[in-house]
């Protein structure tokens, strides 16, 4: 018994006085007040190392528009969704849609790709224009393939 | 067993009764049942050489419904028409 409570002495962790000290996930930083910076301030001023504030201002200001365009076309750029790409003994490529409602092939991926696209706007376009005689698997089909690929509609 | 692009354009338009649709960028062929299209698939650009890429029938029988070997046991004729439909309409 006396062994016992020695190991338990030895491995028992006592608990912290003050609780641990973690940021309020409640806390909305956007009702926090703004902290005002004179810019024009820093702008005239030159850093004793050399450095021009309004140069890494102008640096910081270029960068973030430089994201905000990159950002903007690639919001822009169509997304395939998930595709699934396989290649068979013949070294064909063929890439489908993940229902595999629309398939397009190739020599390339790119060559696929491009299959892929043509083969699914005319899959579209059938399916609109037979859209009243469907059966029901093809009709789910031209649900889901308009949600999966907005943008070609 | 591989088969031609002739080959399959003959099973699909001839024995399987599909109807083909001329007005695409693709040769697209339709099955039509009670009035009712119940499967459509199309041959694509790049299976213009004599043999079909095996990778491309497996993606037809996926556009029709049906899995890959009864697809190409009715394009080689081994099952019949009706056996054939009766798949797809299980699927549709």
């Amino acid at each position: 018994v006396s062994q016992n409570s020695a190991v338990v002495d030895r491995i028992s962790v006592p608990k912290p006085s003050k609780p641990e000290q973690r940021p309020d996930p409640h806390v909305d930083l956007r009702a926090l007040p703004d902290t005002e910076i004179d810019v024009a301030e820093y702008a005239q001023t030159d850093a004793p190392t050399g450095i021009l504030w309004r140069d890494l201002l102008e640096a910081l200001t270029q960068a973030v528009d430089e994201a905000a365009r990159a950002k903007t076309e690639r919001l822009a750029r169509p997304s395939w969704g998930a595709l699934v790409y396989t290649r068979d003994d013949a070294g064909c490529f063929v890439v489908q849609d993940l229902t595999g409602a629309v398939y397009g092939s190739g020599h390339t991926r790119e060559e696929a790709l491009a299959d892929f696209e043509s083969s699914l706007r005319d899959r579209f376009s059938f399916l609109r224009e037979h859209e009243a005689s469907l059966a029901p698997r093809l009709a789910r089909e031209l649900r889901v393939l308009a949600r999966l690929f907005p943008h070609i509609v | 067993v591989a088969f031609s692009v002739r080959q399959v354009r003959r099973a699909l338009g001839r024995k399987l009764a599909f109807e083909e649709d001329t007005g695409r960028r693709h040769p697209t062929f339709y099955l039509k049942h009670d009035g009712k299209v119940v499967a459509v698939t199309h041959i694509s650009h790049s299976s213009s050489g004599d043999e079909m890429s095996e990778g491309v029938l497996s993606a037809m029988a996926r556009q029709v419904g049906v899995t890959g070997p009864i697809f190409r046991r009715a394009i080689d004729c081994t099952l019949s028409r009706d056996d054939f439909v009766r798949q797809v309409l299980d699927s549709a």
